[in-house]
């Protein structure tokens, strides 16, 4: 009888065969040394395969692998018709996705915008509110790293108006400094002008250059550019604009508008963080709503037009103002166990701000050891899930570094090692093993390490 | 190291895919709204599907890689192509069908196409994956090694075959082959395989009955 009959049957359980298979198979074994071995093989293969360990559904793995899938889209040009302009206000939940990804993206360019409410520590107690309503001298100073940084300012600023904006628009070219957007079905990356009074999409967190001012764009995020009033009209997402003291900006969403002159803020539809300077928000039909300093945040009410419990108005948020509000805040706050178990369940269910912003709270609330590196274990994972990975290995390496005793320290030190091992850069992955190995020699990854080391060329 | 008995190693270790544990088809409205792109129904479609895809993906990849990562990339991948699932297939097939796409890039990648000499029982000691025992972890990284000098589309096809069991129709559309360049894939990976495997003397053991 012929090997050829009976090869399709090797790999197979007697069980699972019918009658006449069995009794061909086990005649041909019978006298076939050589398909008696394959069969031991492929069964071995077979059985070897079958042993190998999977997680249990429901486990903390695929709510990780699904979060960060999740978030990866929320990333992701659109291959969808063009959006309504000002698009339905149900959208703000991706929209506030968008927003923690552009926060956490451009974290180390030329601003960063306070966190997202309650604010861990509110920039403005740290300076005098009377520091911050003017500009500073008349040249466009480079912005400063950060919001507490910025320099003083001896005069009062001058009011902004859009008449001035278009009189003042100087010939600067608009270009994409890094990232890309996408206009209609056209992908402009690094160098290329961004075109005037056309919808674009961010295909990545992109820089760009408008007139005088720089623009971040998160990912996903719509906006239009209208050269001739120097205005940004965000229809979704989240923007971050530095503008200088040579011209004011207008950055329009479907609620407000706001106006920019020597200051760094970020913007979506449903909040106006101050990180420089002063801004003056107006509704759509010009009418005043808030002055808002750095260091504060300013949010629509749902009946538009009106702010919320947010520093706003004349007073433009003075460091007691925003002291109180964060007092406030805090009274209300749930415990650290809470707010740690609330962050959990909004990072298995994709909630990224949601996560970071519970665990922005319990580090708000002066937690124990424990907790405190739980919370900043979930920032770090937020900035990962968000692909930040330098920023998610940084967040990493610091817990490691201060909790290095507690199990979220020997899982934050191997966590940056595998996310180093996964963007292939192998010395980094290396040292960072080996000091794991080093710091946890019967730790709880010591042999997925040893394994790792050992596949690093 | 002895390999004594590996088999029986094997049968303790071996897990039982239950079929009662299988996910449920999702209704039509789920996966309408998965086709909207409602985070809630993805999230709940990926969570159901999570376990048997996981398991899909280590057995072909094998122990060495981590199976969360790809199973991250199958549901990247399968968010985007859901506005395009017209139903034809279930969500199951149609989410295997994604998840063996996405182990295919995987194992193309070149750094997996790294042989390592098995002569050197050192480094395959280094490189085992625990399980639940020294010489079932060297044993199946082993086995892993001879399945890892195959190429991916064979090394897919065979693995479907003859580890999950599906037969040549169900392989060629998880696959999207025409079933003779599937029938053709299997045995030209089961003969290259077995090649390998019969010049290990590791895997000489039981031959006699």
């Amino acid at each position: 009888m012929s090997c050829r009959r009976v090869r399709d049957w090797l790999h197979r359980d007697v069980e699972s065969l019918d009658e006449t298979q069995r009794l061909i198979l086990e005649d041909h074994l019978a006298a076939c040394e050589r398909c008696r071995g394959d069969r031991h093989r492929l069964r071995l293969l077979r059985r070897a395969a079958t042993a190998l360990p999977v997680a249990p559904a429901g486990s903390r793995e695929y709510g990780r692998a699904v979060a960060r899938a999740l978030l990866e889209d929320s990333g992701r040009p659109v291959p969808a018709p063009p959006r309504r302009w000002f698009g339905p206000a149900v959208a703000l939940a991706a929209v506030a996705l968008a927003g923690v990804a552009g926060v956490v993206l451009t974290r180390g360019g030329r601003f960063r915008a306070p966190p997202a409410e309650p604010p861990a520590e509110p920039i403005a107690a740290r300076a005098p509110a009377d520091h911050l309503l003017g500009p500073p001298a008349a040249s466009p100073s480079p912005p400063s790293p950060s919001p507490s940084a910025s320099p003083p300012s001896p005069t009062p600023s001058p009011s902004p108006s859009p008449s001035n904006a278009i009189a003042d628009a100087p010939g600067a070219p608009d270009i994409i400094e890094r990232g890309a957007l996408i206009d209609r079905a056209r992908r402009l990356t690094a160098g290329a002008a961004v075109p005037a009074d056309t919808v674009l999409r961010a295909a990545e967190p992109t820089r760009a250059r408008l007139a005088s001012f720089r623009v971040e764009i998160a990912a996903s995020s719509e906006l239009r550019w209208v050269p001739a009033e120097r205005m940004v009209v965000l229809s979704r997402g989240t923007l971050d604009i530095d503008a200088g003291a040579d011209g004011p900006a207008r950055l329009v969403t479907e609620h407000f508008e706001v106006e920019i002159e020597d200051a760094a803020v970020t913007v979506d539809p449903a909040a106006v963080r101050v990180a420089r300077g002063v801004v003056q928000i107006v509704d759509r039909s010009h009418r005043p709503l808030a002055r808002v300093a750095a260091g504060t945040a300013w949010r629509p009410s749902p009946a538009p037009g009106k702010s919320t419990h947010r520093p706003s108005g004349a007073a433009a948020a003075s460091g007691a103002a925003a002291a109180s509000s964060a007092a406030a805040a805090s009274s209300a706050t749930p415990p650290a166990s809470e707010l740690l178990a609330r962050a959990r369940s909004q990072l298995a269910a994709g909630d990224a701000t949601g996560a970071q912003r519970s665990a922005q709270s319990v580090l708000a609330l002066a937690p124990s050891d424990s907790d405190e590196a739980e919370a900043r274990m979930f920032l770090a994972e937020v900035a990962h899930a968000s692909g930040a990975l330098d920023l998610a290995v940084e967040r990493y390496l610091a817990i490691a570094a201060r909790f290095g005793a507690l199990p979220a320290g020997e899982s934050a030190l191997y966590a940056a090692a595998r996310i180093e091992l996964r963007r292939s850069r192998a010395s980094a992955a290396r040292a960072l093993l080996t000091r794991y190995l080093a710091r946890y020699p019967a730790g709880r990854y010591a042999d997925d390490a040893r394994r790792e080391l050992a596949t690093l060329p | 190291m002895s390999l004594r008995n590996p088999l029986e190693l094997l049968v303790l270790a071996s897990s039982v895919d239950d079929p009662a544990a299988r996910p449920s088809a999702p209704a039509a409205d789920q996966i309408e709204a998965c086709r909207r792109g409602d985070r809630a129904a993805l999230e709940a479609v990926f969570r159901a599907h999570a376990e048997p895809l996981a398991r899909l993906l280590t057995r072909i990849v094998g122990p060495s890689v981590d199976a969360e990562d790809l199973l991250q990339d199958t549901f990247a991948a399968a968010i985007p192509a859901f506005r395009r699932f017209r139903g034809e297939a279930s969500v199951k097939t149609w989410l295997h069908r994604i998840a063996i796409n996405v182990a295919h890039q995987h194992l193309r990648r070149p750094r997996h196409r790294r042989e390592v000499a098995l002569s050197d029982p050192e480094t395959v000691a280094r490189d085992a994956e625990p399980t639940s025992g020294p010489e079932l972890r060297e044993l199946t990284q082993r086995l892993y090694r001879h399945l890892g000098a195959l190429d991916a589309a064979k090394r897919i096809a065979f693995v479907l075959y003859a580890i999950e069991e599906y037969t040549v129709d169900e392989i060629a559309v998880l696959t999207g082959a025409s079933r003779a360049a599937t029938k053709s894939r299997i045995f030209w990976a089961r003969r290259a395989l077995l090649r390998r495997m019969r010049r290990d003397p590791q895997l000489a053991e039981g031959e006699r009955r």
